[in-house]
């Protein structure tokens, strides 16, 4: 009777195996029968033949066997793999069970990668990737234009199957600003979007106002009340229809905007502006016909534009159409912080993961006497290495399932606390690509993670059990793997510490910048003069709303602008200074602001020279201007030199007549706190009457307590005029820094979080040095050693990994500064404070985490060590 | 697997064969096929072919299993034998057989 083995091993058979076995087993069953029937007396060639006869169907036989044989094989694969697996798990399982403080620290650690890397992801993919909430999104496209630019497009450009235009406009809904667009009947169309509520603008809307309601503003000021269609509203004064109220998810071109205004009803109004040639405040929207790309709509808009140059040269030369994606458009320059954010947060998920690998590979040395038991009883390579992978995996997976919760938990209040910097195309939600992605980083980080004890194990796996698992030492190879990890997580920690240190470094810059006028209890508002019935009705009631306000008790100065610092200066224009040619006249631009008497002295603007607007410069009094000191500097030696010298605007909107220019005045930041110096061309409103006015009040006390008295004195002068959106100017200069403030707080952020998580790794480094060597330690100090050179020598290490980590890290920072410049304001990617302050930090950082290490190296007293090894 | 339905009582009856055969000790198809033969002296003209498919649909079904070994003649053989569900399925398969068995003869047995 033979030994039977009961298969033990792992092998599997393949299909070749699997072949010859049924050939054999089947070769020796035809083999025996026929030396049987010889036996009996049959000749060997007879006794063949009669053996295959009773074997029957051979072929078929072997097709069949070898078939239940491959099945049952595929079978019993599955099931190895899948008993193992849950094997590993439940070890897996056990091993962070039996270490607490270690696994939480793990879970954490992955939790807090994953956590903000899908938080930043799903705020990248909500603004970059996320399909545009339009019918056809890859093939909108937008080009700014005026409208009988916009009339001869349509008619001579084919690339298009739909098109709309829209311009921005504010509008004021009771005693609320609200940004809304004027949009035209073919907008929605082009859009290719329902109502939720009634319908979208059409064209059988004809000249009728009509408007359309975000959702957003249905429900905040008519309570969500669907009795709203019908209904009319006054929009800045003028009643409109509501025709229909939009989905909550449509946005169009952002959330900001909250209305969308029936274009022809305004044209009516104000015609001029269908007619001004010039006045390229317009967008159009065109969807591409299937099938035309954007370079052959572009051409032909190309052709249009130099047909036009040629046939309106006084406002088209030097303009070209240039058509882009509507999303790049609607997304602009928040590409970049986007990027930023991106690769900060994938810096910070590295360093996570490097840290966790780092853990898990010291826990590894504990281990190693376990693993090579499991080795020695007839486990392969390959098979402690997926045991290895199965661990890894589990933990990142388990931390991975935490971060989702907390990012899932935390991607509701990513809205509010973005508020309008992202533009957003999609609602910020763990949406499945979003989850696709996640899991993925997921999978990277447990298989990159798992990479390290994996080269432990093919370094360290033979000599572990004569090594009686000591560990380590026996193991240079993984010391210095360890260390190379540490180094990895300095670099890149250093990297986004940089990046936030330098967008910091340029926010104080920005904070600390002189934006040309005083913000101190200065109270601004927007004053509409639209229900004026013309322009001299409009300087009149303006000058008369200014007088009464500065005779107010309490009101120190009163003045007003066409624009409003530092947030917009609403207008620009080029221009034409006398006897300077007009060669180059389309490049000389500069901002057009209508001031009031008293503008400068409520904003406390220096006059340099000259005199500020006078209640004199009237609409009969002769035309004067005044220039921005960068302005003035440009043509003018001295301030003086441009006293008496002329000046005109070159802009079909505004009368082309030469003004004396009587005043320079100190630069003002209009557009921004980084808006340095720009050039500024000042009218006397009386001469120039916008329709609106940005009124500025300096008051003895508290800007906002004026409120009261500000808005009776208006009331005063003429019943329908009020104080709208009201602000102190130092809230408008601190909500105009807020952008920059908030990439700063975030990339800060990270980069703390980074540099903890890199310290965690020195820390556990050193300290592991430390423990494994003790002894050695031991008798130094047993031979006389101080403390203190001992302590040095802990720290020595902990120092060399900060250098080396610091001088990689710097050289990234280096390379990806690049990416930062346009953030950065009077900033330089070499600021060499910004980069002090890391290497100081990464210093302080790696100090702290080496100095329980240090101080229990000091302890360790002698005898007692080296009695216990 | 498929299995011919038209068959199912041959192949049935086959499967508790092999089983059988395989109850004392753990045995090659040679080996399997001549204990039947000799057991049921040649009345089951049993093919060869159908034997060792018996033996692989038994085998996928984790009833048996196989292990290569040396046979007497110091041969390399394929050697099948039963498994812990092998051996419950046999006393199964007994059971119903015998009552099978008996009642088929009750009703032959009677008078006519």
């Amino acid at each position: 009777v033979p030994i039977l083995r009961r298969r033990f091993d792992f092998t599997t058979r393949t299909r070749t195996d699997i072949d010859a076995d049924v050939y054999d087993e089947i070769a020796f069953h035809l083999e025996m029968r026929t030396r049987e029937l010889v036996d009996r007396g049959w000749s060997p060639e007879s006794a063949r033949a009669e053996a295959r006869r009773q074997f029957g169907d051979l072929e078929n036989t072997a097709a069949y066997c070898r078939r239940l044989d491959a099945d049952k094989e595929r079978g019993m694969v599955v099931r190895r793999w899948t008993s193992e697996l849950s094997q590993d798990l439940s070890h897996g399982a056990r091993m962070l069970a039996r270490q607490p403080g270690l696994s939480t620290t793990l879970l954490l650690t992955i939790a807090l990668g994953i956590g903000a890397a899908t938080l930043v992801f799903s705020v990248f993919y909500a603004s970059l990737l996320a399909p545009l909430p339009y019918a056809h999104p890859d093939r909108l496209t937008v080009v700014r234009l005026s409208l009988p630019d916009y009339a001869d497009l349509r008619e001579s450009v084919g690339a298009f199957e739909e098109m709309g235009v829209w311009a921005s406009n504010l509008y004021m809904l009771d005693d609320e600003q609200v940004l809304g667009g004027v949009v035209s009947p073919g907008l929605f169309a082009t859009l290719g979007v329902e109502a939720q509520l009634g319908r979208v603008i059409t064209d059988s809307d004809g000249a009728a106002p009509v408007v359309v309601l975000s959702h957003g503003l249905w429900q905040r000021r008519f309570g969500g009340d669907p009795g709203i269609l019908g209904r009319t509203v006054p929009l800045s004064g003028e009643a409109h229809t509501v025709v229909g109220v939009m989905p909550a998810r449509f946005r169009f071109p952002s959330q900001a905007f909250q209305l969308w205004a029936g274009m022809n009803a305004s044209m009516a109004r104000v015609p001029q502006q269908a007619q001004n040639r010039a006045l390229r405040i317009f967008s159009a929207v065109g969807l591409l016909k299937p099938g035309i790309g954007l370079p052959q709509a572009q051409a032909e808009l190309t052709a249009l534009a130099s047909r036009l140059e040629r046939e309106y040269p006084d406002t088209n030369e030097g303009i070209s159409l240039t058509l882009v994606r509507l999303r790049d458009r609607l997304v602009g320059d928040a590409r970049t912080p986007l990027l930023v954010a991106l690769g900060a947060v994938a810096g910070l998920l590295l360093i996570a993961c490097v840290n966790v690998a780092n853990l898990m590979l010291a826990r590894m040395t504990t281990r190693t006497q376990e693993l090579a038991v499991r080795a020695a009883l007839g486990a392969g390579r390959a098979r402690l290495a997926r045991q290895l992978v199965t661990e890894s995996l589990l933990v990142v997976g388990c931390g991975g399932a935490l971060g989702l919760l907390l990012a899932g938990w935390a991607v509701r209040a990513v809205p509010s606390l973005i508020g309008g910097r992202v533009p957003l195309v999609a609602d910020i939600t763990l949406t499945l690509p979003v989850l696709l992605i996640a899991t993925a980083s997921l999978i990277a980080c447990g298989l990159l993670v798992s990479l390290a004890p994996i080269a432990h194990l093919s370094v360290g796996g033979e000599r572990s059990l004569r090594g009686g698992g000591r560990g380590e030492s026996d193991v240079p190879f993984v010391g210095r793997l360890r260390a190379a990890l540490v180094v990895v997580q300095i670099t890149v920690a250093v990297v986004v510490l940089a990046g936030g240190l330098l967008l910091t470094r340029s926010l104080l810059r920005l904070l600390d910048a002189d934006v040309g006028f005083s913000t101190d209890r200065v109270l601004a508002f927007h004053l509409l003069l639209v229900d004026q019935p013309g322009p001299g009705a409009r300087a009149l009631t303006a000058a008369r709303a200014l007088e009464a306000l500065s005779a107010l008790p309490g009101v120190e100065a009163a003045g007003g602008a066409t624009g409003l610092a530092p947030v917009t200066a609403q207008r620009g224009t080029a221009f034409e200074v006398e006897g300077r040619g007009d060669a180059a006249a389309n490049q000389r631009r500069a901002y057009f602001v209508a001031a009031s008497p008293g503008y400068f002295e409520a904003l406390t603007v220096s006059i340099l020279s000259g005199r500020a607007f006078a209640a004199e410069d009237g609409d009969a009094a002769p035309a004067v201007a005044i220039l921005s000191s960068s302005l003035a500097r440009r043509f003018f030696p001295t301030a003086n030199d441009a006293l008496g010298r002329r000046i005109r605007l070159v802009n079909p909107e505004y009368s082309n007549e030469w003004r004396t220019i009587v005043g320079v005045v100190s630069d003002v930041r209009y557009q921004g706190l980084d808006d340095v110096d720009p050039p500024v061309l000042y009218t006397p409103f009386a001469q120039t009457p916008f329709l609106w006015m940005y009124v500025h009040v300096r008051t003895a006390g508290d800007p906002l307590a004026a409120l009261g008295s500000i808005r009776a004195a208006l009331r005063s002068v003429d019943p329908k005029l009020t104080a709208a959106n009201p602000q102190p100017l130092r809230t408008l200069v601190s909500e105009s820094s807020a952008d920059p403030r908030f990439r700063a707080t975030l990339i800060t952020t990270f980069a703390a979080l980074a540099l903890i998580l890199a310290g965690i790794g020195v820390h556990g480094l050193v300290s592991f040095g430390v423990a494994r060597k003790t002894r050695e330690i031991a008798i130094r100090l047993a031979l006389g050693a101080s403390a203190a050179s001992v302590s040095w020598w802990v720290i020595r290490q902990a120092l060399l990994l900060a250098t080396a980590g610091a001088l990689l890290g710097l050289l990234g920072a280096r390379l990806a500064a690049s990416v930062l410049t346009t953030m950065l304001y009077e900033t330089t990617p070499t600021d060499p404070l910004a980069l002090a302050g890391v290497v100081a930090l990464l210093l302080a950082v790696s100090l702290a985490a080496c100095a329980v290490p240090a101080w229990r190296a000091m302890r360790i007293e002698p005898v007692e060590a080296l009695r216990e090894s | 697997v498929g299995r011919d339905a038209s068959l199912s009582l041959i192949q049935g009856t086959l499967d508790v064969l092999v089983l059988k055969a395989l109850a004392a000790a753990p045995q090659h198809g040679y080996g399997i096929s001549a204990w039947i033969r000799d057991r049921t002296e040649g009345e089951l003209g049993i093919d060869d072919g159908a034997l060792y498919q018996a033996l692989h649909r038994l085998e996928h079904r984790d009833w048996i299993d196989a292990t290569w070994g040396v046979s007497e003649n110091n041969r390399r053989a394929r050697y099948y034998r039963l498994t812990v569900r092998g051996r419950r399925e046999l006393r199964a398969a007994d059971e119903l057989w015998r009552r099978y068995a008996r009642a088929v003869f009750r009703v032959l047995d009677a008078p006519a």
